[in-house]
């Protein structure tokens, strides 16, 4: 996957909203459907955030030939690492319940340290860019 | 860069499941893929390259019955799965491929693993 240079982005932003949407529609989520209007506008935030890194060749999503879902990450620092979060399952979010409910950002970087299989540690490492499509994929898993 | 530090192995996460290793458990990690030999002639050396396997060996987890069970459940798997582990200075090494469960010692609830990549390990080293 190739990055952006010079300020233009490589995908289209219908390719962007179609990729949203095959995560919207295989997790059945609609962000219209939190009742809480910040919460619902942090969400269209992350789902903004993720459209751009799409666009920017920083994240994919698409369908495995299995029929289960595909989310890749490329790091920026070296633009060759890839991150792939797996589907969501319950044993992920077993993971979440070794943190108290309080620490909301620890919840959700184990609930991604186990969907990529790096454990909480290094996907705690993530900074800058990487740690920001991080955490937007997070709070999405989080709706799940 | 890595930072200079050894010692105990602070996380092993098999398939998204975080386990933790025993303080002392000291993970063997085989060298390169290669293993390299000398074949000698009467004249120069031919350095002889043998591909092999970057196990992981020596992976002692605290397992209670429970997670006996998951790991039994990994070790009898057919698919691969990612796998990682972090070390004292904070590089996490991370593969997709499977596990040996070679045994449990129930007197400390030690459960003895092999690690066996797919391909080869990545390194996220700490900065």
């Amino acid at each position: 996957m190739k990055f952006s240079k010079d300020g233009k982005d490589l995908l289209s932003e219908e390719v962007a909203d179609d990729q949203i949407e095959i995560f919207t529609d295989y997790y059945d989520i609609d962000p219209n459907d939190i009742e809480i209007e910040e919460k619902r506008d942090a969400i269209n935030s992350s789902i903004n955030r993720l459209k751009r890194a799409i666009r920017k060749g920083q994240l994919e999503i698409t369908m495995g030939e299995d029929g289960v879902i595909k989310v890749v990450q490329s790091l920026h620092k070296d633009r060759e690492t890839k991150i792939e979060y797996k589907e969501v399952s319950g044993q992920a979010k077993l993971e979440m319940g070794k943190r108290t409910a309080m620490d909301q950002h620890g919840r959700m970087y184990a609930l991604l340290g186990s969907l990529s299989g790096l454990g909480v540690t290094a996907i705690s490492k993530l900074k800058g860019i990487d740690n920001s499509i991080s955490e937007c994929l997070g709070a999405l898993f989080l709706l799940v | 860069m890595s930072k200079d530090v050894a010692g105990s192995i602070l996380k092993v996460t098999l398939d998204g499941i975080t386990f933790d290793p025993f303080s002392d458990t000291n993970i063997s990690e085989v060298g390169s893929a290669f293993e390299n030999e000398s074949v000698p002639t009467a004249g120069r050396n031919m350095k002889k390259m043998t591909k092999r396997a970057e196990n992981r060996e020596g992976v002692v987890i605290a397992a209670n019955g429970s997670e006996r069970v998951i790991l039994r459940d990994l070790a009898d798997r057919t698919t691969d799965f990612p796998m990682s582990y972090e070390t004292a200075a904070g590089d996490v090494y991370r593969t997709t491929g499977w596990i040996e469960f070679e045994n449990r010692e129930t007197e400390e609830n030690r459960a003895s693993i092999q690690m066996h990549p797919r391909t080869k390990w990545e390194p996220f080293l700490s900065s």
